[in-house]
């Protein structure tokens, strides 16, 4: 009887586990995110803890995959960014953490 | 990591950080204040124009000092079918412990006993917010405030005035009293824990 290679034929979840979400800060972002209808900059920063540098750089790479959207505008001729997750990140986030729970067993 | 990505947790502390400035405080203790003061008194109005701008009072003083200082945050909108509906079933609830309160304290056909014990009925509605408020941020503070307003409400009704609605007219003044003066502490705490970054400071925007 042939025994079946289990990497090759099983698909384990955390094959599928979304590596740009995966990323602690990115994941805190997206999770603040997930939470709440939008947020600045600023916000984010002081909940995350992040550097100003950190945090624009996670925001760039989430834009670029379209998970999340960035409005910048001016209030009181300063400028002004806000942050809201898309539906593909909110689809995203949601699939993620369904990958984790069936990877963690879902017990914590 | 684990700990900070509790769903609920991150919520709670994100609404308990948007609220951290005092702000609801100061606005709830004024309407409740000239509440208790115009009740009898012609700028009624006043009141009114406090109520329907309270909001925008509120966001115009957080969009000059809060929002530079530690972010604005959009929270979703609450269901205003299930808020609508847990306001009411809650001031039914209300409605029934005052009911069996003065049933057995007095007779619920003497209108003079609601009059006594309206401070506590305010005391009890006033538990509806701050519940709300507790559950949301996870702060203690809310849960301090109900204690307080249902406590003060309780001493108001048992003490004997005189005159018809001085109790309930002394308690909303008194319980509006304490919340702005804990606002505005509140208020002066949070500008001197969050000073204004500076003009051009990388934090200030993206």
């Amino acid at each position: 009887m042939p025994v079946s290679d289990p990497g090759e034929n099983d698909h384990h979840p955390i094959a599928e586990i979304d590596r740009l979400i995966h990323e602690p800060a990115r994941l805190m972002i997206m999770a603040y995110l997930y939470v709440v209808d939008s947020a600045d900059f600023l916000f984010l920063m002081r909940q995350t803890g992040l550097t100003h540098g950190n945090l624009s750089t996670h925001m760039s790479k989430l834009e670029a995959a379209g998970y999340i959207e960035v409005v910048k505008e001016f209030v009181d001729k300063k400028p002004h960014t806000m942050l809201r997750l898309t539906d593909a990140g909110r689809d995203a986030f949601q699939e993620y953490r369904e990958r984790m729970i069936q990877v963690l067993g879902g017990d914590s | 990591m684990t700990q900070n990505l509790n769903l609920k947790k991150i919520e709670k502390k994100a609404y308990r950080d948007s609220q951290q400035d005092g702000l609801m405080e100061v606005m709830m203790g004024l309407i409740l204040m000239t509440f208790g003061g115009f009740f009898y008194s012609p700028i009624f109005a006043f009141y009114i124009l406090l109520i329907i701008f309270s909001g925008k009072i509120v966001e115009f003083i957080r969009r000059r000092y809060t929002h530079p200082r530690i972010g604005f945050v959009k929270f979703h909108e609450e269901n205003p079918k299930n808020a609508l509906t847990g306001v009411f079933l809650f001031e039914v609830a209300v409605i029934v412990i005052m009911f069996t309160l003065i049933s057995i304290f007095g007779d619920v056909k003497d209108y003079s006993q609601w009059v006594k014990w309206s401070p506590l009925f305010f005391g009890m509605i006033l538990v509806g917010p701050f519940a709300h408020a507790a559950s949301r941020s996870g702060s203690i503070r809310y849960t301090r405030y109900a204690i307080v307003s249902v406590v003060l409400g309780i001493f108001f009704s048992l003490i004997e005035f005189g005159s018809g609605y001085a109790g309930l007219i002394l308690y909303l003044v008194f319980i509006g009293v304490f919340l702005f003066l804990s606002g505005l502490v509140i208020f002066s705490l949070f500008l001197r824990e969050y000073p204004l970054p500076a003009e051009g400071a990388p934090d200030a925007s993206e």
